[in-house]
């Protein structure tokens, strides 16, 4: 994994760190669409990201705390993102009427969502990011969890939670 | 656990991900180039003009990080009340680890939040590991910006205290307590006193952790704290020492006077007090009957939550005796009984009935409330202690008429011997003002557990036996010996200063001190003829000293009541002159003592800096079972990142 490395004395040429992005871009949008599901938005989040980097850029020393840096505020800037987003839809209306409305705008999506969809959706937004990290990212729970601010065994603890609710599903959907 | 497929899962969830936009990714990337470019250009410490826009939401941002303070220092009153009204050490562990609800302001100052290295995140809880969890420099950063930085922290604190006013004040009740009103006042650190002229320092004893959670939130929240949040007595007094416990029968504290060279200055000691509380044997206390009242509502319904809660209370467990009892009461919808009371030993039926519980529905709090204390009825005359334990996470409805008839309902209840403690968990909706009012009349403590490791401090407090008080209005009186003692300065302490006078008056309240319970104070004493005395003679010379013993730094003198007594009684040792350096317990108690002052300015540490505090808190070699030592260390890591990022 390219979050956990050992660091060097090196300052990073700003050439470099421009391949670096690129390079990680794709990935950051991944984790932040993994936790928004909101394509819009996770574009937003990546650029938010991207763009603050230059003024921490005299810090890093080394392509791998550069790396860890992007994951790490990626990954929280989407949870922030993700839970302002939920509590402007609690204070804008019900949230039936948002549901419903946030439904229809999403109408060509909707015909391809699925259980695995619904299981995301009602996930909190830190189990989205653990997911996003742990399975589609393939983190160890260490590396996870050094992202995500808690205890390895608070990312254990919640993927074990997440596997439970997905074999209710699969066991839904068999019977 | 049947293994799940997660390279399955992996290709679903990668089927179900769009590709970013090829579009905005260039623009992206073009931007970032030039603002690369640009950035070589400035100077150090510049700031990127993109920023400038979003500084109205950083005040906004400061101002909920100020506001969330506010509420700590209600719980932190509380918790005073508590022990005035004469009931155990409390333990108010309000370690907000997570986001706060500013959260959604997220903004180009909370992406400062980086903690270079993944070293400080995870500390091994075990004491023998301090090798791994000592940090290791890794950025240096130009001296430019770390001026830069503490300027624009400082500048960022003056805003703050300009808006802070406009606040609104904490509901009524939050503001009682003998503790000054207005929660804004400046908190002036203790000053250099001479001891010619001012021999004698008085102050109560302070048993509160608050300050250091606080801090600690601060920090892993990559922030650095405000210095009015830093108490610094409250982060010494956060870990235990290995001060040898009272002879059984006589005075119920033991005090343990040292002194030993500073850390940070090799011209003057440290002088540490230190109380230990006796500890009954655990034998001693009489069978506890526990009622889980367990909020089971769908807020509940997160890792942080129910989850945590189920691993904390499975964790006391093994820590209860026989013959103890639990049940587990849930309210969500319609409350109900999810296990009557269970012998402690049945660890396997109990572990099975906290396993059961699920988050589902709406609170009904009252009527929970009703139904634990009724399994305790049924119970209270046979010398038990019932106790019922409220775990929510705050979204607790209100099902009798108010808050303050439920207050009664608990104060009534009480009265007949049964208590009541509450555990919060989460965020967002904890309410801590009503769940402190109800611990209180409860006769209980109110613990924030965030994590694990706060559920066993606050849980294993609680069980042996910390809920008794075993000395009341605990005050210390120091008198220094002019003939030896130059300067001296009380570290910490600052909001619980007393005047002289008031150590012999009974009527003056203090810090109560709890079973088991330890309580450090700390001084740096300047000897007289020292070149590091910081005061010049006076030309026309001062009042004739007189000469007291040379081999002593002073005189301490403890007043304590025994609990329900009005009347103190009074206890008294020297402070012996030893040459010896300090061992590693003290090293550890001064190296937190130091740490606190760097987060208030390090006004007295000359160029003692982070680095050292490190060296110092990691070379302890008390015990260190559950990683609070190692968890220090830590944070110092985080702190020096953050300063050396900026």
């Amino acid at each position: 994994m390219p979050v956990v490395g050992a660091s060097t004395d090196k300052r990073l040429d700003v050439s470099e760190v421009g391949r670096i992005v690129a390079d990680q871009y794709g990935r950051l949008f991944g984790i932040a669409y993994r936790v928004l599901g909101c394509r819009a938005e996770a574009e937003d989040v990546v650029q938010d990201v991207c763009l603050s980097l230059p003024d921490k850029l005299p810090d890093f020393r080394g392509e791998a705390a550069l790396t860890t840096w992007l994951f790490r505020v990626a990954t929280n800037k989407a949870i922030d993102a993700l839970r302002a987003r939920q509590s402007r839809q609690t204070h804008m209306a019900a949230w039936g009427e948002v549901e419903a409305f946030r439904r229809a705008e999403a109408v060509e999506e909707a015909a391809a969502r699925d259980q695995l969809d619904d299981l995301m959706e009602s996930l909190e937004p830190e189990d989205r990011a653990t997911v996003a990290l742990v399975v589609s990212e393939g983190m160890s729970h260490a590396e996870a969890a050094d992202l995500l601010g808690v205890a390895p065994g608070t990312i254990a603890w919640r993927m074990n939670r997440i596997k439970e609710r997905l074999r209710a599903m699969v066991r839904q959907e068999v019977a | 656990m049947e293994p799940m497929d997660m390279d399955d899962l992996r290709a679903a969830l990668a089927a179900r991900t769009p590709a970013p936009c090829a579009d905005r990714r260039a623009a992206v990337l073009t931007q970032l180039e030039k603002n690369l470019e640009d950035r070589q250009g400035s100077v150090a410490g510049g700031r990127l003009t993109s920023r400038t826009s979003e500084q109205p939401r950083a005040i906004w941002q400061k101002l909920e990080a100020e506001m969330s303070k506010w509420k700590k220092r209600g719980i932190f009153l509380g918790t005073s009340g508590l022990v005035t009204a004469g009931l155990a050490v409390v333990v108010v562990l309000s370690g907000d680890h997570s986001t706060p609800p500013s959260a959604q302001y997220l903004d180009g100052l909370q992406m400062e939040r980086i903690d270079l290295a993944e070293r400080h995140q995870m500390a091994p809880v075990d004491a023998r590991n301090k090798a791994a969890v000592k940090p290791v420099p890794l950025v240096v950063a130009p001296q430019g910006q770390i001026e830069a930085f503490a300027a624009a922290m400082t500048r960022m604190a003056q805003d703050t205290m300009r808006i802070a006013p406009a606040l609104p004040t904490p509901g009524p009740d939050l503001v009682h307590g003998g503790m000054s009103g207005d929660r804004f006042e400046d908190v002036v650190q203790n000053s250099v006193k001479i001891a010619a002229e001012e021999p004698v320092s008085t102050f109560s004893i302070d048993v509160d952790t608050a300050s250091y959670s606080t801090i600690r939130s601060y920090l892993e929240r990559g922030q650095i704290p405000p210095e009015d949040a830093v108490r610094i007595e409250e982060m010494v007094n956060y870990f235990s020492y290995d001060y040898p416990a009272p002879e059984p029968g006589g005075i119920p504290f033991a005090t343990h006077v040292a002194s030993y060279e500073t850390p940070w200055n090799a011209q003057t000691r440290l002088v540490q007090i230190g109380l230990q509380g006796a500890l009954p044997e655990i034998e001693e206390r009489p069978p506890l009957d526990l009622v889980f009242l367990v909020d089971t509502s769908g807020s509940m319904q997160a890792p942080d939550k129910l989850g945590l809660l189920k691993q904390s209370l499975k964790l006391m467990l093994p820590r209860l005796r026989p013959e103890d009892r639990v049940a587990v009461v849930t309210y969500a919808g319609a409350s109900g009984v999810a296990l009557e009371l269970t012998n402690a030993s049945d660890t396997a039926v109990i572990s099975a009935a906290l396993d059961g519980l699920s988050a589902r529905g709406s609170t009904a709090g009252a009527a929970g409330l009703k139904a634990a204390y009724g399994l305790l009825e049924r119970v209270t005359d046979d010398g038990r202690i019932g106790r019922v334990i409220l775990a929510t996470d705050g979204d607790f409805n209100v099902g009798m008429s108010s808050a303050d008839e439920m207050k009664d309902f608990i104060a009534d209840k009480r009265d007949t011997g049964a208590y009541l403690s509450v555990l919060g968990f989460g965020h967002g909706n904890y309410n801590d003002a009503l769940m402190q009012a109800l611990a209180q009349n409860g006769n209980g403590h109110a613990a924030y557990i965030d994590s694990l490791t706060e559920a066993r401090k606050a849980l294993g407090d609680q069980l042996t036996g910390a809920l008794f008080p075993i000395a009341g209005d605990v005050k210390v009186q120091v008198e220094f010996n002019p003939s030896v003692v130059g300067e001296y300065r009380l570290i910490g302490y600052e909001t619980r200063s007393l005047a002289r006078e008031d150590f012999n008056n009974d009527k003056v309240d203090a810090g109560d001190l709890g079973a088991g319970h330890s309580v450090t104070a700390l001084y740096e004493v300047t000897p007289v003829g020292s070149p590091a005395l910081l005061n010049d003679p006076l030309r026309y010379g001062s009042a004739p000293v007189s000469t007291g013993d040379a081999g002593e730094i002073g005189y301490v003198k403890l007043r304590w009541k025994a609990p329900g007594e009005a009347k103190s009684e009074i206890t008294s040792t020297p402070i012996p002159f030893a040459a010896d350096g300090p061992s590693g317990e003290h090293r550890f108690a001064a190296a937190i003592a130091g740490f606190g002052q760097i987060l208030k300015g390090g006004t007295y540490l000359g160029d003692w800096g982070i680095a050292q505090a490190i060296d110092l808190a990691s070379g302890h070699d008390g015990v260190d079972e559950w990683g609070y030592r190692a968890e220090a260390v830590r944070l110092m890591g985080l702190y020096q990142d953050l300063k050396s990022i900026e």
